[in-house]
């Protein structure tokens, strides 16, 4: 879509064509609900979150006025909702900074060393639920960058826009965000963990655990 | 906590790729997501245009911002000076009386000004043509003695008046 397009399209949507408003959004739809999964609990939660943050785009979209590209502006709205959300909900339930106990990974039925090609399928797919799961553990300025630089591949000069920071303040947030990750995701002594669980047969699960590999200068 | 903030901390190979993936993952119930979001867009109704006091306000807040951003990239010295130069100018202006001169310079002083309402149509190159031949200013030596005052005028030659001939 051409920014002719999008222009057209925000103007009929600014008078209040709900069609224009859906063409206009359709490509960010899986970014927009991605990132609302980082920030609930569970996909409907999700779901729920994301259809509240557009509704507030669509609501706002009279005050957008093309000083920015129209996805930064989304994105901003929708980061601010999400944001929103985690705070109001943080009195609720405090969850932070609190490591995944051993059971998180040990549990994982595929950990068998004959499982099948199939049940690889559903290790990945255990995994993935545990990184979202200590996605949702980290404080949600952190979060918000994380997911947009490492999930969504966003570069930091759009984080910066989106977030409305200077870039170094988008590398310092990416980079506690990551901290946080893995310590979420592994234990004290990682490397004892890695080898623990790379002898119970699930390689992939102690790659995560294992402390970084030093890169070359 | 002293973390370089151009420095990123890097994630495990493994880790990466997971997140990777992350991105790649296609949200569930697509269609359901769409007609509910459809419905509830018809719902809240045309959105609203913003009003004079929200105007004003994302006025404020696009100038607070470019304000922040120029502090950021160090402009605030530029702008120092351009204001610097602007109150000079404006000094020099309330000092001189804020009259340009007649050749567009400002005027010298009060003396000139007044000598300018004595004769107004006397400028520089019509003093120097009122001056009659022999007029001349006093010469003094080292004495004080008028040197001019002793020495008889030349007269210069001209062709219509017959006693400046030269005779040969």
């Amino acid at each position: 879509m051409n920014s002719e397009q999008v222009e057209d399209l925000v103007r009929r949507a600014q008078q209040g064509d709900v069609s224009a408003f859906e063409r206009l959004i359709g490509e960010h739809l899986p970014l927009v609900r991605r990132f609302a999964r980082a920030f609930a609990r569970e996909q409907e939660g999700a779901a729920d979150l994301a259809q509240d943050a557009l509704l507030k785009v669509y609501r706002s979209i009279g005050g957008y006025r093309f000083q920015s590209s129209f996805s930064t502006w989304l994105y901003a709205i929708v980061r601010n909702v999400y944001l929103d959300d985690a705070r109001s909900r943080a009195g609720r339930d405090r969850a932070a900074e609190r490591p995944l106990g051993p059971t998180a990974v040990d549990a994982d039925p595929t950990a068998d060393p004959e499982a099948p090609r199939a049940d690889r399928r559903l290790e990945r797919e255990e995994l993935r639920r545990l990184v979202w799961d200590a996605l949702g553990t980290i404080p949600p300025e952190f979060r918000a960058t994380l997911v947009l630089y490492d999930i969504e591949g966003l570069t930091y000069e759009e984080i910066a826009a989106i977030e409305n920071t200077p870039l170094g303040t988008v590398k310092s947030r990416l980079s506690r965000g990551r901290g946080h990750l893995r310590r979420v995701l592994g234990p004290a002594a990682p490397a004892d963990r890695a080898g623990e669980i790379e002898a119970a047969g699930n390689s992939a699960a102690a790659d995560l655990v294992r402390p970084e590999r030093t890169e070359p200068a | 906590m002293s973390s370089d903030p151009n420095k990123s901390l890097h994630l495990p190979e493994d880790l990466r790729d997971v997140l990777v993936s992350l991105g790649h993952e296609t949200p569930p119930d697509e269609r359901e997501f769409a007609a509910r979001l459809h419905r509830r867009l018809v719902a809240a109704g045309p959105p609203r245009a913003p009003g004079w006091l929200e105007r004003l306000g994302a006025s404020g807040a696009a100038l607070w911002q470019d304000h922040s951003a120029d502090a950021r990239q160090k402009r605030t010295l530029l702008t120092g000076a351009v204001f610097g130069a602007l109150a000079t100018a404006t000094a020099f202006l309330m000092l001189t009386g804020g009259h340009p001169g007649r050749d567009g310079n400002p005027a010298t002083g009060p003396e000139e000004e007044a000598a300018d309402v004595d004769s107004p149509s006397a400028g520089p190159a019509e003093r120097k043509a009122q001056r009659a031949v022999g007029d001349r200013r006093p010469t003094r030596d080292r004495l004080g003695e008028d040197i001019g005052a002793e020495r008889p005028e030349r007269v210069r030659a001209h062709p219509e008046v017959p006693e400046t001939r030269a005779t040969p």
